[in-house]
């Protein structure tokens, strides 16, 4: 196997200024405590808000997100049991368009199904960072918009757009697949109105949204970014 | 016997199926108290030096080979934590929860681990040297060797009786701050990740006020708590009534 | 083009060696991975994880995780009272929510001293079964789709939802039925609801003939599967081992047999059990027991008494007490034995209520045991085999 040499952002020939105080003002970043051969395995960039294409040329890319909206397989709680009918033949959500992927790489909406504990909002915050823009999330159940029933709970989140920005709410304990099926309607219309922009809320309040992640979640053993 | 029966303590231990485990257990072991839930359940207590010989005995010789569950409660008002052993014979098919009071710790101590012996238990899972077991680039998380999560109090371990028994004992330090002295993967955690606060079945623990400090709860909720509506809509000068 | 270096020796181990102490685990030689089989993987039942060692395609050490679903349960359930705990147990288990449901019902009642009518005891041991029966066919689709045969995940779970569209109609709820409550059930069985339930039962056999055939005449299905995740027996006890992965094993242990609860000594069957505990064994003998809940549903609909009460009146909720005790009440769910351990002192509010989930055994201690020696592509099969469910290990 031939070296790989690992290139930093600061010696690049190609650098846009020192990036990494630039970024480091702002919020404090994870990796900056590691020594320097771990530090690569991080990274030190923020989220960029992306403008909208012209005219008709969103319109069209706007419809084609619209028809093919690919989920991320991840069952993050109760409501993951109204996942296996919505995927199967009786309620068959392939003919609308949206399969289940198993990376957040390949996946543009988020279906949070129902209750996070701290432990699953990690692993929420760190999938849905890691999605490609453009990214829209779908919170099943009353657990997302006010705690539910666990909203004592000392493990669980009571409020989800605090922590990653919602599009579409669904209510139910759970939700029926046919409920879910009229939420994707509902976020269809909203991406093709062109109000699809929870990506761009999320680059623009990233401190706020960081803030009240490292609020709850004390081990933070992962970049400020993972993108 | 129908478990609707509802029959509550109308059975003796005498006239159950238990008759003749309690026989044997009595003429070996002290038992501060005694009695017969139905006919095939019993509850014993026994004093906290009794209680792994006791066990054990059972296991080995009475044919309680079955382990179905090691919890506490919490008696704040007694200041004591206790410990129920529940185990189970498939060939009388019936039960015995055995009752160990442990006093339930204020403070928490920290225990020295180097009488623990799971270091070789870890052998089969591996580990890096630095990173006890943990993710790669966490080596911050895991407890550090020589010093064990702080506990509360103490037990003496049954891992050595059934292989299940540690998960048990390693909820138990997470969620009462029990600790089992050589119970394999003790201070990992088990349900909860990065908690800093005391252990949170404790009754000290209040968990709606941690949720509502902790999480952002969305305002709007209405209490229909009956207690409160009654004392708004016809007692409201009087101060409020003794717990319902 | 790429060039193949062939001097290089792989550095697979004999697990002899590792087994005698002479190599040990050492992630920094290049001989072991460490790769985490995490909360998102489609080869985990529910969220849980495995820090998996792998050197080569072997498994040589497991380490689970658990604790993605831990909603603090027991805490919550002490600070409500009695009668606003019932939503809150159907939920510790998905699959199956009203073996919760049943078990709290019966300790408060047992605790209370409260007799319920016999309707009712039909009524949810007719529950109790249907709720089998779904959870055994989600199960075999899951068993199915981890060894790549996804065609009877569509089917099972459409005929699962047949079934839930049955309570639906009896309780009014898909998932949580909240149907089973302290004192009897909430609604009596609908007009014309036997026929209903006898042709969705008529096409429940009919599936699961041809899951026999495709399923486990399957040449594929038996070379993955025989042979995978053998459980000895003389680990059962040592493990707490119970239900399905334990008949397999040849040890006849059935909660409806052995300590009969609600209606169960009325009815009519006998305890499946298997030679050997394999994935092939045990998906056979739940296979059987499908069939077996289908059979018993048919005896209750015509042994259950036409009429009667279906609830017993209960004293103010809002108000009641009940006398300081405590109580273990034990059930069969698909996976193995459920218990609640139910503490009352005297006050409205329970001071203990500990959920004891089979799942508790079989998902920690028996899988790290047994993942030790499996492929990496066979891990998943063995996970589904076991059935474990995660929340109910972490409440």
């Amino acid at each position: 196997m031939s070296e790989a040499k690992i290139v930093r952002p600061d010696e690049r020939e190609d650098k846009v200024g020192d990036g990494r105080e630039a970024v480091g003002r702002a919020i404090r970043l994870a990796n900056l405590d590691l020594p320097e051969a771990d530090r690569e395995l991080y990274c030190d960039a923020r989220p960029q808000a992306v403008k909208p294409y012209n005219g008709i040329l969103e319109k069209f890319a706007n419809w084609a997100r619209a028809n093919s909206l690919w989920i991320l397989g991840f069952g993050t709680g109760c409501g993951a049991i109204e996942l296996r009918p919505l995927m199967t033949s009786r309620f068959d959500m392939y003919r609308y368009g949206i399969q289940p992927r198993p990376t957040p790489r390949q996946s543009g909406v988020f279906i949070i199904g129902g209750y996070a504990s701290v432990k699953t909002l990690k692993r929420i915050v760190r999938s849905y960072e890691q999605m490609q823009n453009p990214k829209f999330v779908l919170a099943l159940g009353s657990c997302t918009i006010n705690g539910g029933m666990y909203w004592d709970s000392y493990n669980t989140i009571n409020r989800l757009d605090h922590y990653i920005p919602v599009d579409v709410y669904i209510a139910g304990c759970m939700p029926r697949p046919e409920a879910l099926i009229a939420g994707f309607n509902k976020l269809k219309e909203i991406i093709r109105a062109g109000k699809g922009e929870g990506a761009n809320k999320y680059a623009e309040n990233f401190d706020w949204y960081k803030a009240n992640q490292k609020k709850v979640i004390r081990d933070w053993n992962m970049p400020d970014y993972n993108w | 016997m129908s478990k609707e029966s509802g029959l509550n303590g109308t059975v003796t231990l005498e006239q159950s199926r238990l008759a003749g485990t309690m026989q044997e257990i009595e003429r070996r072991f002290e038992l501060t108290d005694a009695y017969a839930q139905r006919d095939s359940l019993g509850f014993v207590t026994v004093s906290r030096k009794d209680a792994v010989p006791l066990i054990t005995h059972m296991r080995d010789y009475l044919g309680f080979t079955h382990l179905v569950l090691v919890t506490a409660v919490d008696v704040m008002e007694r200041g004591i934590l206790r410990l129920v052993y529940l185990l189970h014979n498939h060939g009388l098919c019936a039960g015995i929860g055995i009752q160990v009071e442990i006093p339930r710790g204020d403070n928490p101590v920290t225990v020295s681990r180097s009488g623990d012996a799971d270091g070789s238990e870890e052998s089969r899972a591996g580990t890096r040297p630095g990173h006890d077991g943990d993710t790669l680039f966490a080596p911050g998380l895991a407890s550090t060797a020589g010093v064990s999560k702080p506990a509360y109090t103490e037990m003496d371990s049954i891992h050595h009786l059934w292989a299940q028994a540690a998960t048990y004992q390693r909820e138990m330090k997470e969620m009462y701050g029990v600790h089992f002295p050589g119970s394999p993967r003790i201070d990992d955690e088990f349900a909860l990740e990065g908690w800093k606060d005391i252990p949170p079945m404790r009754r000290d623990f209040d968990t709606l006020a941690y949720s509502e400090r902790t999480f952002f709860p969305r305002p709007g909720r209405e209490t229909h708590d009956p207690v409160e509506y009654m004392k708004q809509n016809m007692y409201p000068d009087e101060p409020t009534p003794p717990s319902a | 083009m790429y060039e193949v270096d062939t001097t290089i020796e792989p550095d697979i181990i004999d697990p002899a060696k590792l087994r005698n102490g002479e190599e040990r685990i050492d992630l920094d030689s290049e001989k072991f991975v460490k790769i985490w089989q995490g909360p998102n993987h489609p080869g985990v039942t529910g969220n849980m994880s495995l820090e998996l060692i792998l050197n080569g395609d072997t498994v040589v050490g497991c380490k689970t995780h658990v604790g993605y679903l831990h909603r603090g349960f027991e805490k919550l359930m002490e600070r409500r009272r009695y009668i606003q705990n019932f939503p809150l147990v159907c939920r510790i288990c998905v699959p199956e929510p009203d073996f919760n449901e049943y078990l709290y019902a019966a300790a408060v009642e047992e605790l209370a001293g409260i007799q319920i009518p016999e309707r009712a005891k039909w009524l949810r041991a007719l529950t109790l079964e249907m709720a089998r029966l779904a959870s055994f066919l989600m199960w075999m689709g899951g068993q199915a789709g981890s060894f790549g045969m996804g065609t009877i995940g569509q089917w099972t779970v459409t005929h699962r939802d047949y079934v839930l569209d049955l309570f639906e109609e009896l309780s009014g709820g898909r998932i949580y039925h909240m149907y089973i409550i302290p004192g009897g059930v909430r609604a009596d069985m609908p007009v014309g609801y036997a026929e209903r339930v006898e042709e969705v039962l008529a096409k429940v056999e009919k599936l699961l003939a041809e899951i026999d055939l495709i399923m486990f005449n399957n040449s594929v299905f038996k070379a993955r599967s025989k042979g995978l995740g053998v459980i000895p027996r003389e680990i059962i006890d040592q493990f707490g081992i119970t239900g399905p992965n334990a008949r397999a094993a040849g040890i006849a242990r059935d909660i409806r047999k052995d300590d009969p609860y609600l209606v169960y000594d009325k009815l009519d069957f006998s305890i499946v059990t298997g030679e050997q505990s394999d994935a092939y064994t045990r998906a056979r003998v739940r296979w059987l027991e499908t069939q077996q809940s289908v059979d018993l549903i048919r005896q209750i609909l015509a042994k259950m008494p036409k009429e009667g009460e279906i609830h017993t009146m209960l004293p103010n909720v809002l108000h009641w007490k009940i006398p300081a005790g405590q109580t273990y009440l034990r059930a069969e769910c698909t996976r193995g034995e459920y218990g609640y351990f139910v503490v009352a002192d005297g006050t409205g509010y329970p001071r203990r209520v500990c959920v004891r989930g089979p799942s508790y055994t079989h998902a920690v201690a028996l899988l790290e045991r047994l993942a030790v020696g499996t492929n990496i592509s066979d891990v998943a099969g063995l996970m589904v085999s076991l059935h474990t469910y995660p929340p109910e290990v972490e409440r």
